[in-house]
């Protein structure tokens, strides 16, 4: 009994960890309407301050926490809202987490020019030395501060949000910011409020836990991760719930560690944040269906015809073939890393461009590729890619089911859960990649010609997007992208007109997931091996970005993404006197689709229609480069307090 | 894939890490010190070459000409010929790829940047002292050497491109130190090069022509645990372990858990930890509550060792021994565990390259002082050391073979060396035949700094046990 108290004991203090993490994200989703991937790095970005103020500059504590907490954080969780967030009123789902995890990426970079990861750097426990014995287990006066903090916030934030003039303003901005202004509500000054309440709570529990956990750059910004479950548990509206929820977590965890096996406890402990994350999914109520509305935002770009996808695949594998010839060795794989990015993006397009669905598991369904590639038929056959594109668009199909319930952010976050799964599951089985972690992948003979040389596989690559391209522009001007446009922009309205919607989104998640466990079998073959770091669940965030930025709705965006991203080594090794470059262009990335969520390509038509109508002006042609639709935005996930 | 591995999270990198830092091989062999031949060492390394003694035979490291030392060592051999000034007849010009009459070239692919700036310069940052020493030296034959360092970006397909691209520039490579180090293993192997680098992968680690300063090998070492078993023999019985849970650092923790169980170890609680794991205290409690007297950590990066410590010392349990393999001996440690971290055990196969050797190892003194000549201020790490001898091995190598530089004959020659410690900055072992270095050191956190601990002041326990290839 007693061991079972002590281990109790210890799950509360690890679960008021999740809870205050996952606390200030529930904070800021129900306030603004947006789930911010960045709140563990605002929480490191402060706690690597308040370490610099009261550790390097030898301030006082309460005078540092009053800095940091009432003044730094706050000021900038407005600046944030400011300068992105209140653009993104209306956007989709897809736009609002990429721009967050550019924020995430850009913070990670200033706390890295500013303090060397490579120095040890602690945080002393407030009212260190002392602890109280409980049980058979001591606690620490730290871990009773933590526990008392995270109760208090989970109480006043709840009385906050719901019993004071300007909490009932935060939440009636993010459900209609027009009538809450009707109503004698600022949205703007309400919304910086809200940011700036959120960034201080992200201090908060960054300074509380950075004590515990060590200033270590990354992992006090991935920390928040294991808060997602506690933060499902309250729905992203019910601080009491995901108190509880953080607490449950907790006490599985600690109970698992004291009562398991060992053998089970090595599978069931990395599992069971994944694992609770998906029940907690599957045990939401049925989302109701988003009802659409017309809003003043950017027009989707024109759809080319097959005339014009047909010319410009075939003068794209005529480039190609010329580039094979020409580049060196070195040139010739990035070049190649760029357009199989290229083709897991494409696969983005079509699924989070056209669909609207967010996966954040794409590389998940890379790897499945990449390893059926490597594993079956030899090693390197035509049988393998085709092993790869089934086995990964079953897979995918798989990720899927819990689209017959899920919607929006629920269904982004089951994929982030399946990714987390299959990386502790199956990527890191040593049946997968071996003990070394490595699965060498070889290049496919097809039809008795050799792809194994350098420049052949390239035009093979090449060739490859092209067909995908192709297809999936097709796919986007046929019956099956129409529904697709449709489901994306009203689902109420598709399900009135007795669209199975279910069928519809297993079909595109399995077609997408396909096409990129196409993109992994190339991918293996590009590199010749690959391994279970290749394929982490937070690069398909970063992968999500960057199509994003480049342009989500359009094959042109792919390929400049990708390009883009097989480029930027070279770029940075160009610069080597900015070192986080690529922070800077991540932060810089999520400014841009702030103020274009269709991605900079998607100007590119346009520019090109405008100069062809000066250059010729009795062209007739569409007027802008545009479809002539309105696009239709999709209402924001935060619901009306009638849910609630 | 940077903004990908920078997203992806440096905990990754810091496990896999220390995974590589705990592959230090450890085993037994012959008693250090005195010079003479030891059949069980010997037949361990692949060699009847005398074990080289302790520093005060052992060593005769570099200043100006090579001097004699032990016969048979794998260190510098006794010459009195001028092998660093052109000779007579020339030195034969352009004799293999990246060699010419006033140049050699060497390669080096190493991580430096990523999710961790600088993860692994120390390893650039040692070759770049061997080859600024050897320079200094007037170079070999007329020639002066380059070293051509890359950076992979923690990418393997970087590697894959950068090391392709060096084959066709560089005589052999040196000291280089990446995760992906098998992303061109093919390559390498077809292309005959000395590559003195310790490789991290198996298949860069299984091609003739590589020459790890250290290899790694399954099973596990005997030598530190019957050293344990003796000092601690009832702690012996109830064994708790806790190691990075990804597949090399899960690989190697049960590759040593054989060879702890094969001399009588009874392990009552062990498991894997994920990357964002941070508390530690229900392991700590069930340790406690299960009676586990030795506790043992294996392929845990700096800040999980500090963290378990604390989370040890906040329950006020002290276990008989608290031992870190050799990732252990990081000062970081020290720097975040405070005085938790007392009395903490490290077993490892490498000398105290941080400096606290350097009074009786003047290899170590040598390296550090070579190391803030290229690089100022900088702090030598495993990675620095693992450079800095390859490059030893190399040049004493490339002196062997003669002015006519060529791919084989320095393969052919680094084979010939046979056992090699560089002076008492590692353990011996034999890159040649890749058999695991059989001996070790202990340390003992004393007073917050790392000291020898049962161990000679300069040399190394070898017999207590061979390797355990289990």
């Amino acid at each position: 009994m007693t061991a079972f108290l002590a281990y109790t004991v210890i799950g509360i203090a690890t679960g008021c960890i999740y809870a205050l993490t996952a606390s200030g994200l529930v904070v800021t989703y129900t306030t603004s309407g947006i789930f911010n991937f960045a709140h563990g790095a605002i929480g490191m970005l402060m706690a690597f301050t308040y370490w610099q103020l009261t550790v390097q500059n030898g301030w006082p504590q309460w005078l540092a926490l009053i800095a940091v907490l009432l003044v730094i954080a706050p000021a900038l969780g407005a600046l944030i809202q400011r300068t992105l967030m209140r653009r993104l009123y209306g956007a989709s789902i897809s736009t609002t987490l990429v721009i967050t995890l550019g924020l995430l990426l850009a913070f990670i970079g200033v706390a890295t020019v500013f303090w060397d990861p490579g120095e040890p750097r602690s945080l002393p426990e407030f009212f260190a030395g002392n602890r109280v014995k409980v049980f058979s287990i001591f606690v620490s006066y730290h871990q009773i501060t933590m526990i008392t903090v995270a109760v208090l916030v989970a109480v006043l934030l709840r009385l906050f949000l719901f019993r004071t003039r300007i909490g009932t303003a935060m939440r009636a901005v993010v459900d209609d910011p027009e009538l809450a202004s009707l109503n004698g509500a600022a949205p703007d000054r309400v919304a910086m409020v809200s940011w700036a309440l959120g960034a201080a709570l992200a201090g908060l529990a960054g300074i509380l836990l950075a004590p515990l956990v060590s200033l270590d750059i990354i992992l006090l910004t991935l920390l928040v991760i294991n808060g997602y479950a506690a933060a499902m548990v309250g729905r992203l509206k019910s601080l009491p719930l995901t108190f509880a929820g953080g607490l449950a977590l907790g006490l599985a965890e600690a109970h698992a560690i004291g009562n398991l096996p060992p053998n089970i406890l090595n599978i069931a402990k990395p599992a069971l944040p994944i694992f609770f994350l998906y029940a907690v999914l599957l045990a939401l109520p049925q989302a109701r269906l988003r009802v659409g509305r017309v809003v003043n935002t950017h027009r989707a770009p024109r759809v080319a015809s097959l005339r014009e996808s047909l010319v410009a695949g075939a003068g794209f594998v005529a480039v190609a073939a010329i580039l094979a010839s020409v580049l060196s060795p070195g040139d010739l794989f990035t070049a190649g890393q760029g357009i199989v990015f290229a083709l897991i993006m494409l696969s983005l397009v079509l699924l989070t461009g056209y669909a609207g669905q967010v996966s954040l598991a794409q590389m998940t369904f890379v790897g499945v590729g990449a390893f059926a590639m490597g594993k079956f038929f030899g090693g390197g056959s035509f049988l393998g890619i085709i092993a790869a594109t089934v086995l990964a668009g079953i897979a995918g199909a798989i990720a899927a089911l819990p689209a017959i319930r899920l919607q929006g952010l629920y269904l982004a976050l089951s994929t982030l859960a399946f990714a987390q799964g299959m990386s502790q599951v199956f990527f890191k089985n040593t049946n997968v990649f071996g003990f070394g972690g490595r699965l060498e992948v070889k290049r496919p003979d097809i039809l008795g010609v050799s792809f194994r040389g350098d420049r052949a596989f390239f035009v093979l690559l090449c060739v490859t997007f092209a067909l995908c391209g192709i297809g999936v522009l097709a796919l986007r001007r046929g019956p099956f992208g129409r529904r697709l446009i449709a489901m994306r922009e009203s689902p109420a309205a598709c399900a009135t007109l007795g669209l199975n919607l279910t069928m519809t989104k297993l079909a595109v998640f399995s077609l997408s997931s396909a096409m990129a466990g196409l993109a992994g079998a190339f991918y293996g073959g590009l590199r010749g091996q690959v391994g279970l770091n290749d394929f982490e669940m937070l690069q398909s965030l970063v992968l999500l970005l960057l199509v994003s930025v480049a342009g989500i709705n359009t094959v042109t965006g792919a390929l400049m993404g990708g390009l883009t991203f097989g480029l930027f080594p070279k770029i940075q090794r160009s610069l080597p006197g900015i070192p986080s470059l690529s922070f800077l262009g991540a932060g810089l990335g999520a400014v841009a689709l702030g103020r274009n969520p269709n991605g900079w390509t998607s100007d590119v038509g346009p520019r090109i229609a405008r100069l062809r109508k000066m250059l010729r002006p009795g062209d007739s042609g569409t007027q802008d480069g545009r479809e002539p639709e309105p696009n239709v935005a999709p209402a924001p996930e935060a619901v009306s307090s009638a849910q609630r | 894939m940077v903004l990908t591995t920078t997203a992806c999270g440096a905990r990754l990198t810091d496990q896999q890490l220390t995974a590589v830092r705990s592959g230090n091989s450890t085993g037994s062999g012959a008693a250090a010190g005195d010079g003479s031949t030891d059949t069980t060492l010997a037949d361990a390394l692949g060699t009847d070459a005398t074990v080289p003694g302790s520093s005060g035979t052992g060593s005769g490291a570099g200043a100006g000409n090579t001097t004699a030392t032990t016969s048979g060592s794998g260190n510098v051999k006794g010459t009195t010929t001028n092998v660093h000034a052109m000779p007579a007849g020339g030195n034969g010009g352009a004799t293999d790829v990246g060699v010419s009459a006033t140049t050699v070239t060497l390669g080096n692919v190493s991580t430096l940047t990523g999710p961790v700036p600088g993860l692994f310069a120390g390893a650039t940052v040692g070759a770049q002292a061997a080859v600024a020493y050897e320079n200094s030296l007037g170079g070999l034959f007329g020639r002066k050497f380059k070293l051509d360092a890359r950076d992979d970006q923690f990418d393997t397909g970087q590697n894959r491109s950068q090391t392709i691209d060096l084959i066709g520039k560089a005589l052999g490579f040196l000291g280089s130190f990446s995760l992906y180090d098998e992303a061109a293993a093919d390559q390498i192997k077809q292309a005959n090069l000395p590559d003195v680098s310790h490789a991290l992968g198996e298949a860069r680690l299984n091609i003739p022509n590589n020459f790890s300063i250290q290899a790694s090998a399954k099973g596990g070492p005997l030598g530190p645990f019957n050293y344990l078993k003796q000092k601690y023999p009832d702690a012996i019985k109830a064994v708790g372990s806790i190691y990075s849970d990804i597949p090399s650092a899960v690989a190697l923790h049960q590759g040593y858990k054989r060879a702890a169980v094969s001399v009588g170890y009874q392990y009552k609680y062990e498991r894997g930890i994920g990357a964002t794991e941070t508390d530690f205290t229900s392991d700590v409690v069930r340790m406690r509550d299960l009676g586990v007297k030795l506790i043992y950590l294996t392929s845990v990066d700096d800040k999980t060792a500090a963290r378990f410590a604390k989370a040890m010392k906040s329950q006020g349990f002290k276990p008989t021994a608290f031992v870190v393999n050799g990732s252990g001996y990081d000062a970081d440690v020290l720097a975040l565990a405070g005085d938790a971290a007392e009395g903490m055990l490290v077993t490892s196969s490498s000398s105290m390259y941080g400096g606290e050797d350097a009074g009786v190892i003047p290899e170590v003194a040598l390296m550090d002082k070579w190391v803030n000549n290229v690089k100022p201020g900088f702090k030598s790490d495993i990675f620095t050391a693992y450079a800095w001898a390859g490059g030893r091995l190399l040049f004493q190598a490339m002196e062997n073979v003669g002015p006519k530089l060529t791919r084989p004959a320095v393969n052919e020659a680094i084979r010939k060396i046979g056992v090699f410690d560089d002076f008492g900055l590692f353990a011996p072992s034999n890159p040649g035949t890749k058999a695991p270095a059989p001996c070790f050191i202990v340390l003992k956190v004393v007073g917050g700094k790392f000291t020898r601990f049962d161990s000679p002041p300069a040399a190394f326990r070898c017999a207590d046990g061979p390797w355990f290839f289990g």
